[in-house]
C-alpha cells in the first residue's frame, strides 16, 4: 500500500485533461437535478415562502434594488424588526455584512423580476454544497466519489430545511468551507514539497474573506479546518516549513484580510445573540440534542437517522474504518489527512460551545458540515473498499473496477429511493396552501400597505390567536409592502420610543380563517379563531370605520384608545 | 497554440454546463429563469475569473474558486462603489469595469516593473 512517498501535488493528483468531459457531465447532471429539485417550492406557486428569516433577508436586498442605493443603515421598516440588536452600532445597524443582500438586489436587477431571480439565487446558494464538495472530492479522489457525494448532498434533508427556513446566507457561507480548506491544502502541500505556489495561499485568503462577508460561521469553520490540517501536517512530517519569504506573504495575506474585514467586524462583535458555554460533558455527544434547539429547529434537523437513511450507514461505517486504515497503511496519506482534518474540524466546530460562549441555535447550522464530510466518506467507501481489498488480497484489476461500479450503483439507488424520494416530496409540499402568503394578502400588501407612511407601524393581533404559522406570512407582508408589521400580543400599544403614535395601524386579516372555514374539517376551529379575533377588533375599534376593508382583511388607523389585556 | 486551443475547448465544456442549467431554468421559469442563471454566472464567476486568469491555478480551480470568491467579494465591491456612485445599478457596471481594468492592466504593469528591475 505504499503508493507514493511525497505529499500529493496538483500536477500529480491523477487529474487528466481528457477526463474533464466526464467531470463536466457529472456536474451538469448534479446541477440539473438540484436546480429542478430545490426550485420545487416555487415552480407552481410563485408567492414567496420561508420563515421570518427568509422575509428579513429578502426585505434588505429588495430595499437596495428598489431604492437604487446600498445604504449601510437599515430603513425603518426593517430596522425596527430587531431594534437595537447590535450593542456597538446601535439601532438600525445591519446584522450581516452587505454581500448576501447586495447579491439579492443584483439578482433582482439582472433577472428583471422581484421574486423569481432571488429565489433561484437562494436555491442555488443553498445547494452550492453539492458544487463545493463535488469540486473538492473530484480534485482529490476522482469523478465517481465526487458525483456520489454530490448526489447525497443534493438530497440532504438538513440543507433543504436550512434553505426552506430562509437561512441561506449562513448555508452559503458554510458550504464554502471545503473549498477554502482545499485551497489551503494545496498551498500547504506545495510548501512541504518545496514547490511553493502562492496562488493557493491568496485563493485561500480570498475565500476566507468571501466567507466573512457572507456569514461569520462559515469563516470560523474554515479557520478551524485550516488550523487542524496545518497541525496534522506538522505532526505527520515532523516539521513546519515556514521560511521568512513564506512568513512575509502569509502576513501580507492576513493584513489584506484584516483590512477587508475590519469595517464590518463590529457587526459581528456587537451582535446581541444569547450565548452560553456548555460543560465538557457535551464533548461526549456527537451532534446537538433536539432539546437544545427546541422551538428553533424541528427534531429531524439535528437527528442523525433523519439525515442518513439506514441503507447508507454501512457505507459510512466502511468509509470511516477505511479512512483510519489508510491513514495507517498508505505512506503518502496527505489526502486522507485532509479528510481526517475535515472530520476533526467538524467535531470541534459543532462543539465550539464547550470552548467559547456560543448560541446552540446558531451552532446547529454547522451540522451541515457533518453532511459534507459524511457524504464524502460514504462516497469514498465505494472507491476505497475495492482498492484496499485489492492491495491486501491482490485482486484482479477488472474485478476491482466491477466491484467499485457495482457498489456505486447500489449507493445511487439507495440514495435516490430514500433521501431523494422523501426530499422531493417535502420540497414539493413546502409552504403549501395558507402556510404561504396568499395572492390576496400579497395584493393587499403591495397595493395598499405600501402606500402608508414610511414609518408606519402595523400591528397584527392574529399570530397570538391562530398560532405561529401565521408569523412568517405576516413578515412576508412586511417585505412585500415595505412597511413594518409586528405581532400584537395585547397590552400597551406604542410602548417603544421608535414608534410614532400617529402612525400606528391595526390589521385584522380574516382571509386565512375564511379559507380554512371552507373546509369541513377546520370549520369549528376557524369559527373559534374568527370569534377571538373579532373580540379584539371590537375592543379596540368598536364603532370606528376601517381605512381598508377588502377580501376579509381590515385595516384601522389607531387613534390612541387603549389596548387589550396581554 | 495547441495548449491555447485545449484551454478554449475546456472552457467551452464548462460554458456548456452553465448553458444546460440555464436551459433547465428556462423550461421551469421562462426567460426570467434563463436570465437568472446567466446572471449568477456573469456576476459571480466572471469578475473573480478576470483576476485569477493569470495565476498559477489550473482552469477548473480558477473557475470554481472564482464562483466562491465572487459570491462574497464582488457584492462587497459593488457596495463600496455604491458609496461613491449614486446609483446601485450603475455601481454594478462600475465595479465590473474596475475589475476588468485592473485584471487587464496589472499583468502589463507587473511586466514593466520586472523589465525595469532587470
Amino acid at each position: 500500500m505504499g503508493e507514493e512517498h511525497q505529499p500529493e501535488s496538483a500536477a500529480s493528483s491523477g487529474f487528466k485533461l481528457g477526463r474533464a468531459w466526464v467531470a463536466v457531465g457529472a456536474l451538469a447532471v448534479l446541477l440539473v437535478v438540484s436546480m429542478w429539485l430545490w426550485t420545487l417550492p416555487f415552480q407552481t406557486n410563485p408567492m414567496p415562502f420561508g420563515e421570518g428569516d427568509s422575509a428579513w433577508h429578502f426585505a434588505i436586498g429588495d430595499h437596495i434594488s428598489s431604492s437604487d442605493k446600498a445604504a449601510y443603515r437599515l430603513p425603518y421598516y426593517i430596522g425596527v424588526w430587531y431594534y437595537g440588536f447590535n450593542r456597538i452600532l446601535g439601532p438600525f445597524a445591519p446584522e450581516y455584512p452587505p454581500s448576501s443582500h447586495v447579491n439579492y438586489a443584483m439578482m433582482q436587477v439582472a433577472g428583471a423580476d422581484r421574486f423569481v431571480p432571488v429565489f433561484i439565487y437562494r436555491a442555488f446558494g443553498s445547494f452550492l454544497g453539492v458544487v463545493a464538495v463535488f469540486f473538492v472530492v473530484w480534485r482529490l479522489f476522482g469523478v465517481l466519489p465526487a458525483f456520489l457525494a454530490g448526489l447525497g448532498l443534493a438530497f440532504s434533508l438538513r440543507e433543504q430545511m436550512t434553505y426552506l427556513f430562509g437561512q441561506q446566507p449562513t448555508l452559503t457561507a458554510i458550504v464554502l468551507t471545503p473549498v477554502a480548506s482545499y485551497a489551503w491544502f494545496r498551498f500547504l502541500v506545495s510548501l512541504y514539497e518545496r514547490k511553493v505556489n502562492y496562488s493557493y495561499l491568496f485563493a485561500a485568503f480570498a475565500l476566507l474573506a468571501s466567507q466573512f462577508m457572507l456569514h461569520i460561521q462559515g469563516f470560523a469553520a474554515s479557520v478551524v479546518f485550516i488550523g487542524v490540517f496545518s497541525v496534522l501536517m506538522a505532526v505527520r512530517f515532523r516539521r513546519i516549513p515556514l521560511s521568512m519569504r513564506v512568513a512575509v506573504r502569509l502576513a501580507l495575506a492576513l493584513a489584506v484580510l484584516a483590512v477587508v474585514a475590519a469595517p464590518f467586524a463590529a457587526i459581528y462583535l456587537g451582535a446581541g445573540d444569547v450565548v452560553s458555554r456548555s460543560g465538557f460533558g457535551r464533548l461526549f455527544e456527537w451532534g446537538i440534542s433536539p432539546d437544545d434547539v427546541r422551538g428553533s429547529f424541528p427534531e429531524s434537523f439535528v437527528s442523525f437517522s433523519a439525515e442518513y437513511p439506514s441503507v447508507v450507514l454501512p457505507f459510512l461505517a466502511a468509509g470511516v474504518l477505511l479512512l483510519l486504515l489508510r491513514l495507517l497503511l498508505v505512506r503518502n496519506n496527505v489526502k486522507e489527512l485532509f479528510v481526517l482534518s475535515w472530520l476533526v474540524g467538524m467535531y470541534i466546530v459543532v462543539h465550539l460551545d464547550v470552548f467559547i460562549p456560543t448560541g446552540l441555535n446558531r451552532l446547529a447550522r454547522m451540522l451541515v458540515l457533518e453532511n459534507h464530510v459524511f457524504f464524502t466518506l460514504i462516497a469514498m467507501s465505494v472507491v476505497w473498499l475495492p482498492q484496499t481489498l485489492s492491495s491486501l488480497l491482490r485482486f484482479d484489476g477488472k474485478l476491482v473496477s466491477a466491484a467499485k461500479y457495482s457498489l456505486a450503483a447500489v449507493l445511487v439507488v439507495s440514495i435516490v429511493f430514500t433521501s431523494g424520494e422523501s426530499g422531493s416530496n417535502s420540497l414539493k409540499a413546502a409552504y403549501g396552501g395558507i402556510d404561504r402568503i396568499t395572492p390576496v394578502q400579497a395584493d393587499f400588501a403591495a397595493s395598499y400597505l405600501s402606500t402608508l407612511p414610511d414609518d408606519a407601524f402595523v400591528y397584527d393581533p392574529s399570530v397570538k390567536i391562530v398560532g405561529q404559522w401565521r408569523y412568517p406570512k405576516m413578515r412576508w407582508m412586511l417585505a412585500v409592502s415595505r412597511r413594518h408589521i409586528a405581532r400584537y400580543e395585547g397590552g400597551e400599544i406604542a410602548a417603544a420610543d421608535f414608534i410614532d403614535k400617529s402612525r400606528i395601524y391595526f390589521m385584522f386579516d380574516y382571509s386565512d380563517i375564511a379559507l380554512l372555514a371552507s373546509s369541513q374539517q377546520y370549520q369549528q376551529q376557524a369559527a373559534l379563531w374568527a370569534g377571538q379575533l373579532q373580540q379584539v377588533e371590537q375592543q379596540l375599534f368598536n364603532g370606528t370605520a376601517p381605512v381598508y376593508d377588502v377580501n376579509n382583511i381590515r385595516l384601522y388607523r389607531y387613534e390612541g384608545v387603549g389596548g387589550v389585556p396581554a | 497554440m495547441m495548449v491555447g486551443f485545449r484551454m478554449k475547448l475546456d472552457s467551452a465544456k464548462w460554458l456548456a454546463c452553465i448553458l444546460a442549467v440555464a436551459f433547465v431554468a428556462f423550461l421551469l421559469f421562462g426567460f426570467t429563469g434563463f436570465r437568472s442563471v446567466i446572471a449568477i454566472a456573469v456576476l459571480f464567476i466572471v469578475p473573480s475569473w478576470l483576476l485569477l486568469r493569470k495565476t498559477g491555478l489550473d482552469l477548473e480551480e480558477k473557475m470554481f474558486f472564482s464562483l466562491f470568491i465572487g459570491l462574497g467579494l464582488f457584492p462587497l465591491l459593488v457596495f463600496a462603489v455604491n458609496q461613491l456612485v449614486p446609483s446601485f445599478r450603475l455601481s454594478i457596471a462600475a465595479a465590473f469595469a474596475a475589475i476588468a481594468a485592473v485584471a487587464f492592466s496589472w499583468p502589463k504593469i507587473l511586466g514593466k516593473l520586472r523589465r525595469k528591475r532587470q
